[in-house]
């Protein structure tokens, strides 16, 4: 029915979060049976506001599930539904927070009493199919609120398999009760009720912490009886999501931003952590952040520095993170930034009067619209390459990554590239120079390829310095490329190499003499060898002294790949490596 | 560092060491050119194997000089490294076919960028046409070409690198330039401090 240890919806938090979890569990079961003082009073007080958090996340997510039912019905009955369609709808929601519940149990390392459970809610199903009890349509996540607690999973944390048995068979007659009303319908719960799980938008993380907690079950009800009610219709849908975006953890996240001075900002880094790892949306913690910035009072409070502090952080720690590398994220990242660009442009002046007040330079809309453009490292790559194709557009977009890219990566990259063209060359193309001919086109048009390929990536090595504004992002991309053309040449890559060198030596960047002048000392010798490899003293013969060890190297080591530059090395040791090349 | 890449105009003995490159179009006889020049020997085929074949010690105007011949044939798609060898040489031959109005167009190109790599309003450059062996194929006349030249301000020689004709003249040409805008620098540098390209004409 449900496979054990089964990757759930898209947001599963990492294992960090994962860890969180389990150790909030352990000891919220602390704080409620032992109160020994076994946990610091301090860790238990933050303990408390984590759940707090989590409890808010659940009451948002309740409320969202029910209001999805509500619409749901409201649809059906429409189409001239029943009651009794009503119920099913219910049906399914129930089941699928028992399926939920299931997994939770699994997750945690549970698979005994998930697997009981499971045996339980089959019992059930047999033995009471065609039964159908009225029960109000939101009993599930009440009784889920107040049995399915916390202390009953942590109890079985540390307990031997057969202590667990023990225990499961005490427990589930008093779930049994609760199950009863549930399963009565479903009579195929496997593979349907798996997919509409996965179609879902319940967050496991969320079902989770309802199961855990109870501190807000008063909230919650009086929600979920403000649901209930039999008046609302769909437009109510706006008013609630507008609701639950008006930042209600107000409270907590100022506790912690107060807390958080110049030098010491941990406590900030724990509440976005905490949000980061709830699987609750960080643009929450923004939400509140933004209310507090852009007040109306013109006054620069404490708190609205502290909050920019904040915001200031977020973004350069957290706000990167946001993506996680899935596609959901992708676009909730892109939300987010469309949301942060017009906050910022909307209080351009009440934040340059906080960070002026602060000293700071800290510019928030550069940061937001140079951050926008990162992508996943496999993304990044493949922009790199469909941006060359596309002649090199000159916004700025990647710049912030390639220094990201890691060198190693880079150059078996750029080696993939330059190998794939140079491998495509014909020996008889090499014949006679004619690519220096009128017929370049038709007589060679692979190395007609391979120079078009050079150029074009010399030029974009060379916008990468030149586009850059501040010195020392000039400087850094320019150590980046001095240290890349140097891993090129270890690894016998002379075509990118040579691409490489010919950028920093192009006009536009030699110019520079600052930037030239401020890089470090390690670089300043690796440009200095690299010099030396691309000097053309002497017919170029260090270089084409290099090519042949490196030539003579590659046909006993295979990891060795030997792209020569077409122009510098003799055309004979061409053809030779080339054919060399083409047979292995 | 400061990218400074001024070549050493002097070796250990005292003489003069400049390095030249020879720079035009594709098929315009760059290496047919060179090699004339420094084996005295006329190829069909482009065949840069040997290293020291790009060296000859010379005496121009009864100054003993060492020449290091930089052959760009064969790179000239390579647009992306011509800023890198512009900036290496002290002068330059620009040339381009008499037979091939094309080439010849192509040297403003060149020339446009030699002065932006060099960064100032002047540097030592001749202006070559070559094949002027081949009368009855030529496009380029030697008026139109002379009227560029002094449009350039730059002198103008056609040459034949099959019959070795102006051969050596035109490298000699060069390292003229060459020596003419050294000595104008080494006057600036004692008048101003500050480069200032001489005026000859």
């Amino acid at each position: 029915m449900v496979q054990a240890q089964s990757p759930l919806t898209g947001n599963h938090p990492d294992k960090k979060s994962d860890n969180n979890c389990s150790s909030a569990t352990v000891s919220r079961s602390g704080n409620a049976h032992q109160q020994q003082g076994r946990n610091s009073h301090e860790h238990l007080t933050e303990i408390d506001e984590e759940v707090r958090v989590s409890g808010q996340a659940l009451e948002e997510f309740e409320s969202l599930v029910s209001l999805k039912i509500k619409a749901e019905q409201q649809l059906l009955s429409q189409k001239g539904g029943s009651k009794k369609k009503l119920s099913e709808v219910d049906e399914e929601r129930r089941s699928i927070l028992l399926l939920l519940f299931e997994k939770y149990l699994r997750e945690k390392g549970l698979s005994k009493s998930a697997e009981i459970l499971r045996m339980e809610k089959h019992r059930e199903q047999l033995e009471l199919e065609g039964f159908t009890p009225v029960k109000n349509q939101f009993s599930v996540s009440k009784e889920l609120e107040s049995n399915v607690d916390q202390e009953l999973v942590t109890q079985y944390i540390g307990k031997t398999e057969k202590e667990l048995e023990q225990l499961s068979i005490t427990e589930f007659p008093y779930h049994r009760t609760m199950f009863t009303s549930h399963f009565e319908k479903v009579k195929n719960p496997s593979t349907n009720l798996e997919l509409k799980v996965l179609r879902s938008n319940f967050d496991l993380e969320n079902v989770l912490l309802s199961a855990a907690i109870k501190t807000n079950s008063a909230i919650i009800n009086e929600k979920l009886g403000l649901i209930n009610e039999d008046t609302l219709d769909l437009s109510n849908l706006d008013s609630l999501e507008l609701e639950l975006s008006k930042p209600i953890h107000t409270e907590t996240v100022l506790r912690y931003i107060n807390a958080a001075t110049s030098d010491n900002l941990k406590p900030i880094d724990k509440i976005c952590l905490m949000y980061q790892n709830m699987g609750i949306s960080s643009g929450q913690f923004f939400t509140c952040l933004s209310s507090w910035l852009s007040s109306s009072d013109d006054k620069v409070t404490e708190t609205k520095a502290n909050a920019y502090r904040a915001l200031k952080h977020w973004l350069q720690k957290y706000y990167l993170y946001y993506t996680k590398f899935d596609l959901e994220g992708v676009q909730a990242y892109t939300k987010l930034t469309c949301t942060l660009r017009t906050f910022i442009r909307s209080n351009e002046g009440k934040l340059k009067r906080i960070s002026q007040t602060l000293g700071d330079n800290f510019d928030l809309e550069k940061f937001v619209s140079r951050t926008n453009s990162t992508f996943s490292y496999s993304q990044m790559l493949t922009a790199v390459e469909r941006t060359i194709q596309q002649k090199m557009s000159r916004s700025s977009k990647l710049i912030e990554c390639i220094t990201q890219i890691e060198t190693k990566s880079f150059v078996s990259h750029l080696s993939y590239l330059f190998g794939r063209l140079f491998l495509r060359i014909e020996p008889q193309e090499l014949f006679g120079a004619n690519w220096t001919k009128s017929r370049k086109k038709y007589q060679c048009p692979n190395i007609i390829d391979n120079i078009d390929f050079f150029n074009t990536y010399s030029l974009w090595f060379a916008s990468l310095i030149v586009q850059e504004e501040q010195l020392e992002r000039r400087v850094a991309v320019l150590e980046y490329l001095i240290n890349l053309a140097m891993c090129c040449a270890n690894v016998g890559n002379y075509g990118a190499l040579y691409a490489i060198a010919s950028a920093i030596r192009n006009g536009s960047v030699f110019r520079m003499k600052q930037t030239f002048d401020s890089i470090s000392e390690s670089s300043k010798k690796e440009y200095e060898k690299l010099q030396q490899i691309i000097s053309t003293d002497m017919n170029s013969a260090n270089y084409t002294k290099q090519l042949r060890e490196t030539y003579e190297k590659a046909l006993s080591d295979f990891s060795i790949c030997c792209i020569p530059n077409l122009v510098f090395g003799s055309s004979k040791a061409i053809t030779q490596i080339h054919v060399q090349i083409g047979s292995g | 560092m400061a990218p400074k890449e001024t070549t050493t105009n002097s070796n250990s003995n005292g003489m003069q060491e400049f390095k030249l490159a020879v720079i035009g179009g594709g098929g315009v006889g760059k290496s047919a050119l060179t090699v004339q020049f420094i084996q005295n020997i006329y190829i069909e085929e482009y065949d840069p194997t040997i290293e020291d074949s790009y060296r000859k010690h010379a005496k121009i105007d009864d100054k003993p000089v060492f020449l290091e011949i930089l052959d760009t044939a064969g790179q000239e798609e390579y647009k992306a490294l011509r800023d890198s060898y512009m900036r290496t040489a002290d002068g330059f031959l620009m040339v381009y076919s008499v037979i091939d109005r094309k080439t010849f167009e192509e040297v403003n190109e060149f020339y446009e960028q030699i002065l932006r790599v060099k960064d100032c309003d002047k540097a030592p450059m001749v202006l070559v046409g070559n094949k002027c062996d081949l009368e009855s194929e030529r496009v380029i006349r030697i008026d139109e070409a002379k009227v560029y030249s002094k449009q350039l301000g730059i002198p103008m020689i056609e040459t034949s690198a099959k019959q070795r004709l102006n051969v050596d003249e035109s490298f000699a040409l060069l390292v003229r330039e060459v020596r003419k805008s050294l000595k104008s620098s080494d006057e600036d540098q004692l008048t101003k401090k500050k480069k200032k390209p001489c005026s000859i004409l």
